[in-house]
């Protein structure tokens, strides 16, 4: 198996709206890719179906070959929008949470980055900011030595300092074997470190290409792009 | 090191530019050895892949070379490193002239100019 | 992974848990003192006062240890399987039967503790109090004893399958509630209460040959008890029967919601 992550037509419905359209889409290893689309247009229910939350309503989504399974959650770290964290664990219980888990947590890399962040150990959830919490639960999923990172909006409503920190933390961490599909909708924040970029519009794929071929075919970046193909 | 980057041109293509000054400026001396790649991609904050292809652009323009297991080195070819630096400055050069030329000032009256700001100057 | 999921339950439900049983034993303990000193005493006087309210609030305690850890343990499921928290837990390496089953597992071994914590607090106050001697335990034990052998083990067997049975249904019946509702935006509440009517009435549907099994005749009460002792009647392993097949259909539910409807807020 090439490919890390597959959608073949993948279609999901709620009701009677449709949240993807027949999708196809495949992910090599040892990239960055970005999930591009504005607010609805199916990034997190994408997301959400590559970690098994959703079932397809038709097509099919396989990881690394399977379909989401107890299998594929063992390989896919995954970052929700919210903290799902229970806010009573300290952080040294939420280390040791995933700790027990996953067999692939770098417990080493995940004490050094709460250290470097200034995190008590027997501080909980609970008393942490709002930044602290989705810092930590950043550092938790990016401490995975794992094979597909599914990163819902990390750095949605974040200054800039918070957005370097975070993009900074995905960079050393994921190993270059493996994918990491971030969704956003502030593309500038993250197209330098994007290998390719995948546009997402209303549960359609508009353009998965290159974020190089793009600045040399169109001579213009792929923030500038996003603005022109979804003008109107 | 400052990053920043122009929106129209390809990141490893900049990267490669921003490389190569520091390269000729001294920043990374003959023979010195160059930060790991994922070192470089984070201080630029860019993906490590393009920091590799540009690092592949330096291989093959002669000015880096890697050695398998410790990493890659700047060039210990002092006039490899020279011929860049004049590439570098004549390319400055090249843009400052067509840039007077759209002011309507030909080469010698550029020159001139020069000589008379230089004259003021001291 | 079932054993470190109900580890972590554990965490999860004695923090709240732990507390409530430290405090009733706590409280066993000075109301068997507040007894003791009272007996000596037949006026009513502040100290009658004090200990009234004391042994009040060990009475509020065992019943906090009864309703509270079962409280404790649904909004636990609640929160950590339909909540927030389900992004966590429903995207670890564990499939959805070895969530469900290491809640169920650690709530029945909730449910047995407390019990078995509540009698032990009983006879904290009857000892500290004084009005049982320790020198009458000896009587007290033969009693038990007496007790225990005019039951057979095959009746104590059927018994503690029909508590287990049925505090796993009760505790089924919320699980595939919640989960159930879990999709309703609105009146959540109305539905949950609209849906365990419905369950109730379906398993009684899908078991009705049970009542005419009972009306055969065939049934007669589970357990009854005559001057042999406690016995169980036949009725009692069709009745168990039904529990389990109850607990199975209802579990199938949940399970099914919690796979293809998955509704996280």
């Amino acid at each position: 198996m090439s490919n890390i992550l597959e959608c073949k037509a993948l279609t999901k419905r709620y009701g009677g709206k449709e949240a993807l359209s027949a999708i196809d889409l495949s992910l090599e290893p040892g990239r960055i890719v970005g999930l591009l689309g504005p607010n609805g247009s199916g990034k997190t229910t994408l997301i959400k179906l590559a970690c098994g939350l959703l079932t397809p309503t038709a097509g099919g989504i396989y990881i690394n070959g399977e379909a989401p399974s107890k299998a594929t959650n063992a390989i896919v770290s995954y970052l929700p929008e919210r903290i799902a964290l229970p806010l009573w664990m300290t952080t040294q219980q939420a280390m040791d949470f995933y700790g027990d888990f996953y067999a692939d947590f770098r417990r080493d890399a995940a004490e050094d980055m709460v250290s470097r962040l200034g995190l008590e150990l027997r501080q909980t959830i609970k008393t942490m900011s709002k930044g602290t919490r989705e810092k930590l639960q950043l550092i938790l999923t990016m401490s995975r030595a794992a094979r597909l990172y599914l990163l819902d909006e990390p750095i949605g409503g974040v200054d800039p300092a918070t957005r370097d920190y975070i993009l900074k933390t995905i960079l050393t961490n994921y190993s270059e074997e493996s994918t990491v599909l971030i969704s956003t909708h502030l593309i500038s924040d993250v197209e330098h470190v994007l290998d390719e970029a995948v546009f997402l519009r209303e549960g359609s794929i508009m353009l998965h290409e290159s974020v190089d071929t793009i600045r040399e075919e169109k001579g213009k970046s792929v923030d500038e792009l996003f603005r022109e193909v979804f003008a109107c | 090191m400052d990053w920043t980057f122009r929106e129209d041109l390809p990141i490893y293509t900049q990267l490669y530019e921003h490389l190569t000054l520091a390269i000729v400026s001294g920043v990374y001396g003959p023979g010195e050895k160059l930060p790991a790649v994922r070192e470089l991609a984070v201080d630029a904050g860019v993906n490590p892949n393009t920091v590799q292809r540009a690092l592949s652009e330096l291989e093959r323009s002669g000015l880096v070379h890697s050695q398998r297991t410790t990493g890659r080195f700047v060039t210990e070819d002092a006039q490899r490193i020279e011929q860049e630096r004049q590439r570098l400055a004549e390319e400055q050069v090249r843009q400052f002239l067509a840039a007077m030329s759209k002011l309507g000032y030909n080469r010698i009256q550029t020159v001139m100019l020069m000589e008379k700001m230089r004259g003021e100057g001291q | 992974m079932l054993g470190k999921l109900m580890k972590h339950e554990f965490r999860a439900t004695g923090r709240i848990g732990l507390p409530l049983c430290g405090i009733m034993m706590a409280l066993s303990v000075v109301a068997g003192m507040v007894i003791r000193l009272w007996s000596d005493n037949l006026e009513y006087g502040w100290r009658e006062q004090a200990g009234s309210i004391i042994i009040f609030l060990y009475g509020l305690s065992v019943f906090a240890v009864g309703i509270g850890i079962f409280i404790v343990l649904m909004q636990h499921y609640k929160r950590n399987l339909l909540g927030d928290e389900g992004y966590l837990m429903r995207t670890l390496p564990v499939n959805i039967h070895e969530l469900l089953l290491s809640k169920l597992f650690v709530a029945l071994l909730w449910y047995i503790a407390s019990i078995l914590l509540t009698m032990l607090s009983g006879l904290v106050v009857v000892f500290i109090s004084g009005e049982v001697k320790l020198s009458e335990f000896g009587g007290l034990m033969d009693v038990i004893r007496d007790g225990l052998a005019s039951t057979d083990a095959y009746t104590w067997l059927c018994a503690f399958l029909a508590y287990i049975g049925g505090m796993s249904l009760l505790t089924l019946l919320f699980y595939a509630d919640y989960a159930m509702t879990q999709s309703f935006s609105k009146h959540k509440v109305l539905y949950s209460v609209i849906f365990v009517v419905v369950f109730i009435v379906l398993l009684r549907l899908v078991f009705w040959f049970n009542s005419a099994l009972v009306a055969s005749g065939f049934g007669a009460p589970y357990f009854g008890s005559n001057e042999s002792g406690v016995y169980v009647s036949h009725g009692a392993e069709v009745g168990l029967i039904e529990l389990y097949l109850s607990c199975v259909l209802v579990y199938f539910i949940t399970w099914a919601f919690l796979k293809y409807k998955p509704n996280l807020e």
